[in-house]
């Protein structure tokens, strides 16, 4: 505990660098930005910013090595929705669910409160986090209908399901979910292994896998309305934070890439 | 990270949260000598538990010809590889445990299997160890062997599958001991499938999240044993409460047979979880194998074992396996029957240590017919 405060301090009294994001007004402000296009032309003039991600070895299970590097990040609001663009380099596309498979992910952490007094590893009691996560293997549930047996082995003979019954399912687990109407989860957290799924979803996303890399959208609107959203507005500096998923090394929950909190600023023009 | 102690492995060992043993266990003894593979126990659960979708290659009790059946395939000799040296000074492991051997960055030494592994899940069954030389089966004793292992989730006093869930989905009642996951917080990571070294932990591909063996825990509640122990035609199984270590009540059958007798042992003790599904090892296969298998007490339990008959008490308690639904909490080798009470003392089984006999005239009269077995 004692070795994450440490690194809790040392990370958030960095300065903030180079590295900032910076949400401009779209010229395209009559873009729909509620059902985001990663492929739309108007990222294509929109500014990146590099993101370095870092193995997460804070707390087991954990990764040694990263799997992604880095990562590109654009943003632009239209004063309604805030939307940020992520693209990263993955050479394969991984969507399964097979048990031995894991799915590409990619993730935006906010701070709920002050960001330079929230952790950045999942936020604390005091200082919560709310988190975007966009999942492969939902972008398919949503474009090509749920991944059941039948879709992952086609061969598969079962007499009968009769007396069976799916129980998380029952037990309402958001992971289960059959129909999915987006591939993107609000959720919250404060400190490790407390990550909950969030009352209401207002986040909207879509990704796309071309060529050897992700381009994933993730938009929300800068006044949700929801208290467990982060509420905010043209003008609002905050912190963003990412988190990256490489499915083919098993990348999962806290095996992931993240990054430290790099500034957001959400300007008029 | 706590240091906590391993009756199992004499010695204390370091696990990730501290000791806390439940209010009572529940564990089982399962007699090796008396299984046939006849997989009623797994078909009883399936049918259960398991007949849904996403479930379809899972089975919480499967029941695997040693040495070559496994499921899912290799589980233990994978990990056995992976545990590096794991000997034994006398009754204290010297070796390292799937905590303590854990890589950077783990809660325990393990590993993921592959979807294609449960596909087979009776591989190498009624397998022998090796080839029968010609004519040895007219020839006494084989030159082969092979024995039959039912495996169930062992709800283990330090379950590895609870240690690795970052999430804390999973938890071990304090009324029991039973070990669930929670299906409602479980998010699929998958870190228990691999950390259960015993791979009784599955991913449910349909619903995304984990799930195991819940003991038939509303069975246990209305004090019951559960279906695999009710179904199982050969009786080899018995559940039951077992006792904290130091808190052994020698009328309890399972706090007996495993705590006084230690006729039954723990599966891989030496994994460190405290397992509590103890067998009562096979007596017929080679002494290093069960060594490795159950540990450093083989010789001695296999040796009570043979002798069974002559000790009354241990006698009565393997009679009480099978014969009742209930759970038995107490029991009494009285004079010439093996008596078993529940937990409210009222009597639920009574098993004579001699079956009557009974002969009757070939011919009966009656029905004017012969009573014979031969068309």
């Amino acid at each position: 505990m004692k070795k994450i405060l440490i690194l809790i301090s040392l990370f958030c009294c960095l300065p903030a660098g180079a590295q900032e994001i910076v949400a401009h007004y779209s010229a395209l402000s009559n873009q729909d930005l509620s059902a985001p296009d990663p492929q739309a032309n108007l990222w294509d003039d929109v500014a990146k910013t590099t993101v370095i991600l870092l193995p997460q070895v804070v707390t087991p299970p954990s990764r040694v090595q990263t799997t992604v590097q880095k990562l590109n990040v654009q943003a632009i609001h239209n004063n309604v929705w805030l939307a940020l663009r992520l693209t990263w380099d993955d050479p394969t596309q991984d969507f399964q669910m097979q048990s031995h498979h894991a799915s590409d992910a990619c993730a935006i952490q906010f701070p709920v409160r002050e960001f330079d007094k929230t952790s950045p590893f999942m936020g604390t009691k005091d200082y919560g986090v709310a988190i975007y996560y966009w999942k492969a293997a939902w972008q398919k549930d949503v474009e090509a209908g749920f991944q059941g047996i039948k879709e992952l082995y086609p061969h598969t003979w079962v007499d009968s399901y009769e007396f069976g019954e799916e129980i998380a399912l029952n037990a309402h687990n958001p992971v289960s979910l059959q129909k999915r109407r987006r591939p993107v989860e609000d959720l919250i957290a404060a400190g490790f292994g407390t990550l909950t799924t969030q009352q209401q979803q207002n986040a909207e996303g879509s990704g796309v896998w071309q060529e050897g890399s992700w381009s994933v959208v993730i938009a929300r609107q800068l006044a949700t309305g929801d208290e467990q959203d982060p509420q905010l507005s043209v003008g609002t500096k905050t912190g963003l934070s990412f988190a990256i998923w490489e499915g083919s090394q098993g990348d999962v929950g806290g095996r992931k890439n993240y990054s430290m909190w790099v500034p957001l600023t959400v300007k008029a023009n | 990270m706590g240091d906590v102690q391993n009756w199992q492995l004499n010695r204390k060992m370091k696990y990730p949260y501290e000791e806390k043993r439940p209010r009572r266990q529940v564990a089982y003894v399962f007699d090796t000598n008396k299984c046939i593979a006849c997989q009623t126990c797994t078909v009883a659960c399936k049918t259960t538990w398991t007949s849904g979708r996403g479930q379809e290659n899972m089975f919480w009790n499967n029941v695997e010809t040693k040495p070559y059946g496994f499921y899912p395939k290799a589980w233990d000799v994978k990990l056995l590889n992976k545990l590096g040296s794991q000997k034994w000074g006398g009754t204290t492991y010297k070796g390292k445990t799937v905590f303590e051997s854990a890589p950077f960055g783990e809660r325990a030494q393990g590993y993921l299997p592959e979807q294609s592994e449960y596909a087979h899940p009776n591989i190498g069954e009624d397998e022998v160890s090796g080839v029968v030389d010609k004519g040895a089966f007219f020839q006494g004793i084989h030159n082969v062997w092979m024995f039959y292992l039912a495996r169930i989730c062992n709800h283990c006093t330090y379950p590895a599958c609870l240690a690795a869930c970052p999430r804390k989905a999973i938890y071990k009642r304090e009324e029991d001991g039973v070990v669930l996951v929670d299906q409602s917080r479980c998010r699929g990571y998958k870190e228990c499938v691999k950390a259960c070294p015993y791979k009784k932990s599955f991913y449910n591909m349909v619903t995304r999240t984990s799930e195991k063996c819940i003991a038939c825990y509303p069975l246990l509640e209305k004090g019951e044993q559960p279906r695999c122990v009710q179904t199982c035609i050969g009786k080899i199984r018995l559940q039951g409460w077992l006792s904290k270590p130091q808190a052994v009540n020698p009328d309890n059958p399972i706090d007996y047979i495993v705590h006084v007798k230690q006729v039954a042992l723990p599966l891989y003790p030496q994994f460190g979880l405290e397992p509590n599904v103890y067998y009562v090892p096979p007596i017929n296969v080679p002494r290093e194998f069960l060594l490795q298998m159950f540990g450093p007490r083989v010789d001695k339990a296999i040796e009570l074992y043979r002798q069974v008959k002559a000790d009354k008490k241990l006698l009565a308690a393997f009679l009480l396996f099978g014969n009742t639904p209930k759970i038995i909490t107490r029991f009494e080798a009285a004079a010439k029957e093996a008596i078993g009470y529940n937990d409210k003392g009222d009597e639920v089984v009574r098993v004579p240590y001699t079956e009557p006999f009974f002969q009757r005239p070939l011919f009966d009269s009656k029905h004017q017919v012969y009573r014979h077995n031969t068309a």
